[in-house]
């Protein structure tokens, strides 16, 4: 999914033709933001629900790790989304 | 009373400087965003946090004829000492970058943008940014596009990368071109592997390749997609995804192993260093300095000792991008008020910018400076750079009112190296001219020798 945007946006920058010289600054920030942010949020949808899908299994082993404590008697406290 | 001559481009308001106080006037055109931000309360948990400077609305009178009719006037405390985003180290635009998009994420959530992305809106207390312009708050429009992205990408995210992607230090180039360095730039650098990095291809490649392909069709079309408007979606997502991937840059090539080499490398045996140490620490006790100026600070390590010694506050120039990353990154570490700038000593920081008064030079930036150290320093301007050491002396002296200088000789085994390869051009180099010189600016309070090579330390109170 994510290769398919990056080929799709790379054609798009490569395709452009260089017909001018002068453009306002502040244009291609403007013309690009609709693109790049909604691929940004994109992204961080997909990473945001990725996450949520793996910390359901997680969820689950720490359940069973609360109802069975290891043998030195504490449960693991670590929580998945601290991995860092 | 002056207008602050940076203070020109936005017409939100003005900052004024009148008898060392700061303060900043809301002209009625920015007033509606002004009260929203203030009534929001928003800012009140960053000022604490000491990420956003506080202000506080005073009496318009202090302002006298300059004082805006039907708008406010705040007062800010005072930055020690003000800098600018050119003599920032790599860790210091990244912490400023990061800090300019936390802000905004945070604010994001209270109905807050930001109307310009400015690095020059940022300045440091020791090695924590904090976001000086309060007029750059104002009420988010629905559906409106981040207006600073091109500027925070020039002043930020393109100086950053310079470093980090390609190796290239990016001080020289940014003071050369105060507003920052532009996409197209950039792109000349960019290799083919750049091209699936998301972040190079939404920021800089993209912007680059469409600023130099379109004219006036393409102008139609950004006026379109404002007009359309950008969701609320994308415009946080775009800040989140700069943030994350500014976290993780990092100046290519400068492994720890490269640096690792700083602590140790000097010509003093531990003893020697003692001695010096001893004199830093008894001048620093005995004068107590509110800011001290440590010239060629390295790592940081004299600046360190001048803090803990007594000194409430240090400030570091050297023009070594290893050194200062180290102590960037040990004021960070250790939570010292200690901020390295990179400055070149032979060649500081001019006034420029427009009427070449926007930018302040370095010597009118010392104001609060009443200390100077110049340790293992003037060789390198008087022997390394062939500046007549009179001069050196005369520059030093005029940073601060009182201060501690080193004279290195010329059989000391640094000197030596540095004249290896060339001839001794410096018949009138001597202990002797040094003190006469040193003798015609100041008054010597104390001289030690401090190493085996006969480096003398000179503690002076400046008389002209």
């Amino acid at each position: 999914m994510i290769r398919l945007f990056f080929t799709a946006f790379a054609f798009l920058i490569v395709t452009c033709g260089q017909a001018y010289a002068y453009l306002d600054p502040g244009t291609a920030s403007i013309v690009l933001q609709a693109v790049v942010g909604a691929i940004a949020a994109a992204g961080l949808f997909f990473r945001t629900h990725i996450y949520r899908f793996f910390s359901l299994f997680r969820r689950t082993e720490k359940a069973k790790e609360a109802a069975a404590p290891s043998s030195d008697g504490r449960s693991l406290k670590n929580d998945p989304g601290d991995g860092r | 009373m002056a207008v602050d001559p940076a203070s020109f481009r936005d017409p939100a308001g003005q900052v004024h400087l009148a008898g060392g106080r700061v303060f900043r006037t809301v002209q009625p055109v920015a007033l509606a965003d002004y009260e929203f931000v203030r009534d929001s309360k928003a800012l009140l948990p960053l000022e604490e946090e000491g990420r956003v400077l506080g202000a506080e609305e005073v009496d318009a009178a202090h302002l006298g004829s300059h004082a805006p009719a039907g708008g406010v006037v705040l007062e800010h405390r005072r930055i020690p000492f003000w800098s600018y985003p050119y003599e920032w180290p790599f860790g210091a635009l990244k912490a400023a970058a990061l800090a300019h998009l936390d802000i905004q994420i945070q604010l994001f959530e209270d109905g807050i943008a930001l109307s310009d992305a400015s690095a020059y809106n940022v300045q440091f207390l020791g090695p924590r940014p904090i976001f000086i312009d309060t007029l750059s708050f104002r009420r988010y429009r629905e559906n409106e596009h981040w207006a600073g992205h091109r500027q925070f990408c020039e002043q930020f995210l393109n100086p950053l990368l310079l470093r980090a992607k390609f190796g290239l230090p990016f001080q020289d180039w940014y003071r050369g071109r105060p507003e920052g360095i532009s996409a197209e730039s950039i792109a000349h650098l960019v290799k083919w592997r750049h091209y699936l990095s998301l972040g190079m291809l939404s920021h800089v490649i993209a912007p680059a390749r469409l600023q130099a392909s379109a004219g006036e069709r393409m102008l139609g079309s950004a006026v379109k997609a404002r007009t359309r408007g950008l969701p609320r979606a994308s415009y946080r997502a775009q800040l989140v995804q700069l943030r994350n991937w500014i976290a993780g840059l990092a100046p290519k090539d400068t492994g720890k192993t490269v640096w690792g080499g700083y602590a140790g490398d000097n010509t003093y045996d531990e003893t020697e260093a003692g001695e010096k140490k001893a004199m830093v620490a008894e001048f620093v006790k005995s004068t107590r300095p509110r800011l001290i100026l440590d010239l060629g600070c390295n790592t940081g390590d004299y600046s360190a000792l001048a803090l803990r010694s007594g000194a409430a506050k240090a400030l570091g120039l050297d023009a070594d991008h290893g050194a200062l990353e180290q102590a960037f990154a040990r004021a960070q570490a250790d939570g010292l008020d200690f901020l390295p700038l990179y400055q070149d000593s032979a060649n500081p920081s001019p006034g420029q910018g427009w009427n070449g008064k926007e930018r302040k030079s370095l010597a009118a930036r010392c104001d609060q400076v009443d200390a100077v150290m110049a340790l293992a320093f003037e060789h390198h301007l008087a022997i390394g750079r062939n500046i007549p050491l009179p001069d050196v002396i005369g520059w030093i002296t005029s940073l601060a009112p009182r201060g501690l200088i080193e004279f290195v000789h010329k059989n000391d085994p640094t000197v030596r190296k540095m004249l290896a390869l060339r001839d001794d051009i410096f018949d009138s180099y001597s202990l002797d001219e040094f003190t006469a010189a040193l003798k015609r600016r100041a008054r010597i309070v104390a001289q030690r020798t401090v190493s085996q090579s006969g480096r003398e330390l000179f503690w002076f109170d400046r008389t002209a």
